[in-house]
């Protein structure tokens, strides 16, 4: 049971990233409930509903030009009933405006709930690490530093 | 979001509140009580993750260190959503405390905890911490206002 409903919600995280890396907004919005919140790891505190969400995305997705890179890393699925959670880190890549490279990681996660048997975002979490020094976005971290600094 | 008042509901908002009083009281072992031993969490500063109870805590022991007076730390807009065991909450973060130059230094940041029922009480299992940061100058967005 627990197997069936987290290959569900793999499956709904698969298909969001598969949106995301065509840039196409309505594909990715089909992810959603309504009345989702998100964290985003740029520009917003945080974005009321669906409708902040499409807007948000739609300014976002001109600044990103040619193929865009995804990954999905170290998902962990945590699921029962109708109500399931998920984080995980995500490499991705794209093309700024002026033909600049953007790469990095990301760490999301994900809050689902299941709204007529469809397993649906309701609130998601998206961001990097800042420098409590310098206040910098610390863009440039990588899970390998992760690894090094908990072994030591 | 809908909210039922249902037990577990009211469970992990106490846990949440005693998880912020320790903080704010620099209780070390009152804030690794909220966690399972094998929690994954994504701070808002310093590494993209911590893996296990015992990594978790010296980061937070660190962060105790750098701040020095009383400390800030308030819960606004939490919503918590419980099934059978897993639940998740979210809320907005007023922190912050006295700096080294005597000014108060506060900011909001955004926590989401994924929660698990073991052994007859919640615990939090996952825990995301952040700002947003600027696309123009590459820094942390901490005045932004709810």
């Amino acid at each position: 049971m627990t197997e069936r409903i987290e290959a569900e919600i793999r499956a709904r995280i698969e298909e969001w990233a598969t949106a995301t890396r065509a840039k196409d907004v309505d594909r990715i919005m089909a992810s959603y409930a309504p009345g989702t919140l998100s964290f985003d790891c740029h520009s917003h505190l945080q974005l009321k509903g669906a409708a902040a969400l499409r807007q948000h995305l739609e300014a976002c997705m001109p600044c990103m030009r040619g193929p865009m890179t995804f990954e999905l890393h170290d998902l962990s699925v945590a699921a029962h009933g109708e109500v399931g959670f998920c984080h995980y880190l995500a490499r991705y890549g794209a093309t700024g405006p002026g033909g600049e490279e953007h790469t990095g990681w990301l760490r999301v996660t994900v809050c689902l709930r299941k709204v007529n048997g469809a397993w649906l975002i309701v609130h998601d979490h998206c961001s990097v690490p800042f420098d409590a020094q310098s206040g910098r976005a610390m863009l440039e971290l990588a899970p390998e530093h992760t690894e090094r600094a908990s072994a030591a | 979001m809908t909210m039922t008042a249902t037990d577990a509901t009211v469970e992990i908002q106490g846990l949440i509140e005693n998880w912020a009083k320790a903080a704010r009281t620099c209780d070390i072992d009152g804030i690794m009580a909220a966690y399972a031993p094998d929690i994954r969490a994504f701070d808002a500063i310093s590494q993209l993750q911590f893996k296990g109870a015992e990594a978790w805590r010296r980061h937070w022991q660190a962060c105790l260190e750098m701040g020095s007076g009383p400390t800030i730390f308030e819960v606004h807009d939490l919503a918590i959503e419980a099934g059978d065991g897993v639940a998740y909450g979210r809320f907005l973060l007023r922190c912050g405390g006295i700096g080294p130059d005597g000014k108060e230094q506060i900011g909001w940041m955004r926590v989401t905890v994924g929660c698990r029922r073991r052994g007859g009480r919640w615990t939090i299992a996952h825990e995301h911490s952040s700002a947003p940061f600027d696309m123009a100058s590459g820094k942390a967005l901490l005045e932004l206002q709810p």
